[in-house]
């Protein structure tokens, strides 16, 4: 995986961004939620 | 030992950010994930219509790195174990619990019960966590770069 890609995984699961949008799906879809 | 990992792990596994014990793992084929876990990463990450922060700064990538992600989130690789709904089905329909869960949660306790693995978390799930001390299931909660 290009550098980039591997940066925005770090980011994306140490800045809460990947957190909040599973959040904002779990909200649309309880199936999927984290409960 | 197997290990059944939420989104997240998967993501972190996928990147080759996790940490070596887990990375090894993957390489040897002993984890596996959940259609739900592998169906909200790919929501997250690739869902065009949505205006969520997270699918935008992914279209924003360049190309290469956008298409190498994608590429290995859409065609996971055959290391990652799955399991066919035909079998889990009926380990689902079959929990009994004394807090009823919801359909990713039950299918991640219906892996792990049918492959003897662990579960491991990157997020606190109640629900989860009392369903496992019910059956007997390890679950462990770490960051999914450990």
């Amino acid at each position: 995986m290009p550098p980039e890609a591997v940066s925005f995984v770090k980011q994306v699961l140490t800045d809460g961004s990947y957190a909040e949008a599973v959040r904002q799906l779990g909200a649309e879809d309880p199936d999927i939620a984290t409960a | 030992m197997t290990t059944v990992v939420d989104d997240a792990t998967l993501l972190a596994v996928l990147a080759g950010q996790a940490g070596p014990g887990l990375q090894r793992a993957a390489n040897n084929g002993e984890v596996l994930t959940t259609t739900s876990w592998y169906y909200r990463l790919n929501r997250a990450l690739r869902d065009p219509g949505s205006q969520r922060h997270l699918s935008s700064m992914a279209a924003g990538l360049p190309e290469e790195a956008r298409a190498a992600l994608f590429t290995v989130i859409e065609d996971l690789p055959p290391e990652i174990g799955l399991v066919h709904p035909r079998r889990l089905v009926p380990v689902m329909a079959s929990l009994r619990l004394s807090k009823p869960v919801n359909f990713l949660a039950a299918e991640a306790l219906g892996v792990a019960l049918l492959t003897d693995a662990d579960i491991r978390i990157s997020t606190e799930s109640p629900g989860l966590t009392l369903a496992c001390d019910e059956l007997d299931v390890y679950l462990e909660l770490r960051s999914p770069f450990d």
